[in-house]
């Protein structure tokens, strides 16, 4: 075995992941922990001040409900989420989470964030729930924050290791094992209870760009499904694994999309001209009643525009010019009203990207795109892992103490694995809590995982000889490596062993012909699902194969097996669930109706630990009484 | 391109994806301690620049508590700061 230091850290809450709902439970756990007397200790795989999804910037904040000033209620984003997800959500856990983010937004304009606003001091709206924002350094001002009250309570921050897997003493989670991706270091975390929250997953689907463009994505190329794989490692149930998420966006460098649809009311057309929100509204009858709620739902936005682009109708565009021209017309008696106008419209298109997505802002300027004088191509991405936005792929997590919901069995946001917390991209079923939403779930989780070690918190019981074990595991790689490189000219070329990026082609291969990928045009069926199963089963079995050379490749394999758990989680629930029910983001063409009799549930996942067999389970959905 | 936005030397200058991005455009950020400023090239030949702010208070002075009023209170729904950071006079629930 790979001679590496083993370096044992003791902590009382262990924080896995560096993100927005990282930050949200340090932030918020460290103000419990110093009066208490506990340690807090959170592990990036990057380094805090630019790690996960929100790295680059954004340039709003989606959730925001504005309670205080009588806008909206929590009881409305629970309608606005059972809408758009086609009556599958967690209303526990959205009440839960809406009833709390507008406190993490007035945090973060206290940190430092520049919010839009109005002349009347208001907070100026991209769309009903949508704030308009100077977002460039977002995450560096939420990091900063969580990095003063971890030092504030003496906890400590390990950047830069990868945590792989749980460590477990029967059905509790009592800490974490990883490396550093820097030095010959095996890190072993005991905690009295864990917080997963290391985002969601992409490159599980093959990317529309292959090339140097590969890691191009509109979701982080770094999130690897790390949150999936821990929680369903560790025994707990899984809920939503079957909705992906599709964003509908610029092609090909992945720009956003809302300001121009919500901020610049602007058209998406298909080539032939027609608006195909306007020409196919009769197919959102085939999907009532999500189909005919507002604002309609995302998945089927996503699916009218497909209808256009499956019958060869594209390329399908934004109507940028017109959107423009429509706003400044106001002041066309105005020349230099006008000018004004203009001027503050096109500072804005551009901010949108170069806050969040420069490579749109490139991509625009390489191909001498003005936005206020031609239009610009959209096309649906590939398939994502992010249940804090429009997907809902995640843990099951237990809902919130006060309300009369009937998922509880413990402690706010903790899974079925005893100890175990989830939240962000980590947690199921609760979309469309986005940046803001997911730190407000990521400080309840804080807050609650404090309260469990308060009152049940004990020692951790690690078995250290299975940690050996584990090591042994995640660092074999490299001595596949070491063992048989030199046996061919080209040590990428071995009969002995699989690179990881080899061993991604062939997992995005999979998922994108069998699974409903872009190349199968989102569509699959039982018989396509089943022979990916077999597929990849015998990619699961040739991962004990996977070769590192290097700290980077290692990190490389642990990605890619992470990725796989999501690929059979997926797979799996997607086959279970016999209908289609969120057309736009994938097409059972087997099932292609929606059937509310049979399945107007939660398709929930569990492996055992034991015995690695899969159980699939319906699960009721409630409703919140009254709404 | 997060690098390059940190970098203290201004030292990176980036291309586009060679595999779909055309050739001769760039996107050059210049950072302050409160705003960014873009020099944006077109394959044209054409320039624009765009500064926007980034921050409202210093570097490092984020006060995880945000000046609002606490509790101690580990059993109730309200997070460290809430209701104050609501702007509510309780924490909002459902019977």
């Amino acid at each position: 075995m790979a001679n590496w230091e083993t370096v044992v850290v003791n902590t009382d809450l262990l924080i896995c992941g560096g993100g927005f709902s990282a930050c949200g439970a340090a932030t918020e756990a460290s103000y419990w922990a110093k009066k208490k007397g506990l340690k807090v200790t959170l592990v990036d795989k990057a380094a805090l001040d630019r790690s996960g999804a929100v790295a680059m910037g954004l340039s709003a904040i989606n959730q925001y409900v504005g309670i205080k000033d009588g806008e909206n209620t929590a009881e409305d984003y629970i309608r606005y989420v059972r809408g758009d997800l086609m009556g599958i959500s967690r209303e526990d856990l959205v009440y839960n989470i809406a009833r709390h983010v507008d406190s993490t937004v007035h945090l973060f304009e206290k940190w430092g964030l520049k919010i839009w606003k109005d002349e009347a001091g208001k907070y100026v709206h991209e769309g009903r729930w949508q704030l308009m924002i100077n977002g460039e350094s977002y995450k560096v001002i939420i990091a900063e924050a969580a990095k003063n009250a971890i030092a504030a309570a003496g906890g400590e921050i390990f950047e830069r290791v990868f945590i792989v897997d749980p460590l477990m003493d029967g059905n509790k989670c009592v800490g974490a094992v990883g490396f550093s991706t820097r030095e010959n270091k095996f890190y072993v975390f005991k905690a009295k209870a864990v917080i997963a929250t290391m985002g969601g997953a992409v490159h599980v689907f093959r990317p529309r760009s292959v090339g140097e463009g590969f890691g191009r994505s509109w979701y982080p190329p770094f999130n690897s499904g790390s949150s999936a794989y821990f929680t369903i490692k560790a025994g707990a149930e899984m809920t939503c694994q079957e909705v992906r998420f599709i964003p509908v966006r610029f092609k090909d460098a992945y720009g956003p999309v809302g300001a121009w649809f919500l901020l610049f009311k602007s058209r998406a057309v298909s080539a032939t001209g027609g608006d195909y929100m306007v020409v196919r509204k009769a197919e959102l009858e085939n999907w009532k009643p999500y189909g005919l709620v507002k604002p309609i739902p995302a998945n089927l936005r996503n699916y009218l525009g497909m209808l256009d682009t499956e019958l060869g109708l594209g390329p399908l565009y934004m109507e940028t010019d017109e959107a423009i021209k429509n706003i400044a017309a106001q002041y066309k008696d105005d020349p230099k009203a006008f000018k004004k106008k203009m001027k503050e419209l096109e500072s804005e298109a551009w901010e949108d990207f170069l806050d969040m997505t420069i490579s749109q802002a490139i991509l625009w300027a390489a191909q001498n795109v003005k936005p206020e004088e031609k239009h610009s191509e959209i096309a649906a991405c590939e398939p994502y892992f992010i249940g804090s936005h429009s997907g809902a792929s995640g843990a099951w997590v237990s809902g919130p103490e006060d309300l009369p919901t009937p998922y509880k069995w413990g402690y706010t946001n903790m899974t079925t694995a005893e100890g175990l917390f989830a939240a962000g991209d980590g947690s199921g079923a609760s979309s469309h809590k986005f940046s803001s939403g997911s730190h407000a779930e990521g400080r309840i989780a804080g807050k609650s995982a404090i309260k469990y070690i308060v009152e049940k918190g004990k020692e951790p019981n690690v078995d250290m000889a299975e940690v050996e074990k584990l090591k042994a595991k995640i660092l074999l790689p490299l001595d596949l490596w070491d063992k048989h490189n030199k046996e061919t000219t080209d040590p990428e070329v071995n009969t002995n062993y699989i690179i990881p990026r080899q061993f991604l082609h062939r997992l995005q291969k999979i998922m994108d012909e069998y699974a409903g990928g872009v190349i199968s045009g989102f569509k699959t069926s039982k018989s396509l699902c089943e022979r990916g199963l077999e597929l990849m089963a015998l990619l699961k079995e040739d991962s004990a194969k996977l070769a590192a050379r290097d700290h980077h490749e290692l990190m490389r394999v642990w990605e890619n097996n992470q990725r796989v758990y999501q690929a059979e989680a997926h797979i799996r629930s997607i086959l279970f669930r016999e209908e289609t029910r969120w057309p736009g983001y994938y097409f059972r063409a087997d099932k292609p109706k929606m059937d509310d009799a049979s399945w107007k549930c939660f398709v929930n996942c569990q492996l055992d630990r034991k015995t690695g067999e899969w159980k699939m389970m319906k699960k009721d959905i409630w409703t919140m009484p009254g709404v | 391109m997060c690098c390059v936005k940190i970098c203290p030397q201004q030292a990176m200058d980036v291309r586009g994806y060679a595999d779909f991005i055309p050739m001769g455009a760039s996107a050059t950020p210049l950072r302050g301690s409160e705003d960014i400023m873009w020099t944006v090239k077109f394959r044209d030949g054409s320039i624009k620049r765009f500064k926007f702010p980034t921050r409202t208070t210093p570097e490092g002075a984020a006060d995880p508590l945000g000046g609002f009023g606490t509790h101690d209170d580990l059993n109730s729904q309200a997070l460290a700061t809430e209701p104050a950071s609501l702007g509510l006079k309780e924490v909002p629930t459902k019977k």
